[in-house]
């Protein structure tokens, strides 16, 4: 049974469509600094104008004294940016001058509270407070009209996560071989779609999209798996907020305990690391756990890790191709392919692109080293300042009273720590079994390389 | 009801100021002190000596890891 087609409701062109400006811009943006790169063939570092506030411990004029032209490059790309998006979409450029660098000013602030060292040890990141910075406005003084034009969620998301596919280069998901892909392939989406099952079937969450989200953020990587789902499954922003508090609240207390555990158990080092690698939400927070312990598991638990970052790109076209094709559609009917194409978040597309783009240059002989200084120099910096600006144009569009539903009753935080404990215990047994027994020497070998 | 209106204003302003201070006195003053905690300390002073970047949100945010013969390893 397909849908009928007289009610379909007229497609603008695609050049005022957010989500094919937000494949434009990041696409420019990493075009631009691939060319850059491979000209001045990584001789010129573009870090003293492309930087972010760094970190302190008691003065927070430290983190942004060092340089006084790191705001520059950042401030100049989101404000071309923007530009070039109002301009698709056909609107006036004035009041925007004003309003992004506002916004960015509260980024700014953003980093440099996550800047603070105690914070930044605890792995509490800038998305928390950008969400703070925002919410703070939001919810005293209100968000005055001059800055709503800066408020832009939608466009900052969906271009962070354009920039962001060069990053997840799709060879790196073969990296440890057949132990690394029976710990994040198969555990990985094992507990996403059981999570999510358990969310639907035996907690009955109202909210499909707040089930994926914190379902994702739990078993694949966090913030950045959070991110990306939530843009796939059109989740409230609400949802993304509460999705990312939680993980990075049970990050803290993991990324202390787990290392603990590990000791008290009597786990090697390889297995416990791949244990950290497939369990700890955050990337940072996992390097560090696994340092607590010693390199070998430091480099174990960041490799199994950086396979689950990898897979955010898989995960985000299945849970785009997912929610077009069976969550929204009417019981029963099944859309056609017009349909189909209508709904789909099209900055999937370019995530992807991006993700496939940079893998094949990756792979080719010599260009590895270009993608990976491209990626420091440039564009990882940029997608820090997108998701930053992103999460507190969510803290200025959303009032304490929004964020209530999902605060009673408790069952998110109930499905949270389900998953996550299924999570522990499925791939605790495939490290043992895949590091521990089966591929112990292999794996061995491959670390002493 | 245009008084009404000045006093939510400035009742409104008035928590902005007070939520503000609080954020940056628990900034300046109380977190540098819980970073002096012994255990706290600890965990700041091994991550600064390995250079690691607790934060980071994407393996490519990992400075001191390189990717070389399938691993994340560290430059040596």
């Amino acid at each position: 049974m397909t849908a009928d087609t007289p009610d379909r409701p007229v497609t603008p062109p695609w050049y005022r469509n957010e989500d094919w400006l937000a494949v434009l811009v990041g696409g420019l943006i990493l075009a631009i600094a691939f060319l850059f790169v491979w000209f001045s063939a990584g001789d010129i570092s573009l870090k003293q104008w492309l930087g972010k506030p760094g970190s302190w411990a008691t003065n927070p004029i430290e983190s942004v004294s060092d340089s006084m032209t790191w705001w520059i490059g950042p401030l100049l790309v989101v404000i071309a940016g923007v530009v070039i998006a109002k301009l698709f979409q056909g609107e006036s450029l004035a009041k925007f001058i004003v309003a992004v660098p506002a916004v960015f000013l509260l980024a700014t602030v953003a980093y440099v509270m996550a800047g603070q060292e105690t914070v930044k040890h605890l792995n509490l990141s800038y998305a928390l407070w950008a969400l703070v910075v925002g919410l703070v406005i939001s919810n005293t003084i209100g968000v005055p009209d001059w800055l709503r034009p800066g408020v832009a969620t939608e466009f900052y998301i969906k271009t962070g996560l354009v920039i962001l596919g060069a990053e997840v280069l799709l060879h790196r998901l073969l990296a440890l071989g057949l132990p690394g892909i029976c710990v994040a392939w198969i555990v990985t989406p094992v507990v996403l779609i059981t999570t999510y099952w358990f969310g639907q079937k035996v907690l009955k969450i109202e909210s499909k999209s707040l089930n994926m989200v914190v379902a994702a953020d739990m078993s694949v990587c966090g913030v950045s798996a959070a991110i990306a789902t939530a843009a796939s499954c059109r989740a409230k922003k609400e949802e993304l907020s509460f999705a990312i508090s939680i993980s990075l609240i049970f990050t803290v207390v993991m990324m202390v305990v787990m290392p603990l555990l590990i000791k008290a158990m009597g786990l090697s080092s390889v297995v416990g690391g791949a244990w950290l690698g497939g369990t700890i939400d955050s990337t940072g927070a996992v390097v560090a756990a696994g340092a607590s312990m010693d390199a070998i598991a430091e480099q174990t638990a960041a490799t199994v890790k950086m396979i689950q970052n990898i897979l955010i790109g898989v995960t985000a076209f299945g849970v785009a191709v997912y929610w077009v094709t069976r969550v929204e559609t009417e019981s029963g009917v099944r859309p056609d392919a017009m349909e189909i194409w209508r709904r789909f978040p099209k900055f999937v597309l370019g995530f992807v692109a991006a993700s496939v783009v940079f893998t094949v240059f990756s792979t080719a002989a010599g260009s590895e080293s270009l993608v990976d200084t491209m990626v420091k120099e440039v564009t990882k910096g940029m997608r820090g300042w997108f998701f930053c600006l992103a999460f507190v144009s969510i803290g200025l569009e959303t009032r304490f009273a929004d964020l209530k539903p999902y605060l009673t009753g408790g069952k998110p935080l109930i499905l949270y720590v389900c998953g996550q404990t299924l999570n522990l215990v499925l791939t605790l047994l495939m490290a043992y079994l895949m590091f521990g027994v089966i591929f112990a020497d292999t794996v061995q070998e491959m670390l002493a390389k | 009801m245009i008084t009404r209106l000045k006093k939510t204003t400035a009742r409104k302003r008035a928590e902005f100021v007070v939520v503000s201070m609080v954020l940056v006195g628990v900034w300046t003053l109380v977190l540098p002190r819980l970073g002096q905690i012994d255990s706290m300390r600890q965990i700041i002073d091994r991550n600064q000596a390995a250079s690691i970047d607790p934060s980071a949100l994407f393996y490519s945010d990992l400075e001191h890891l390189q990717y070389k013969n399938g691993l994340l390893r560290r430059d040596r």
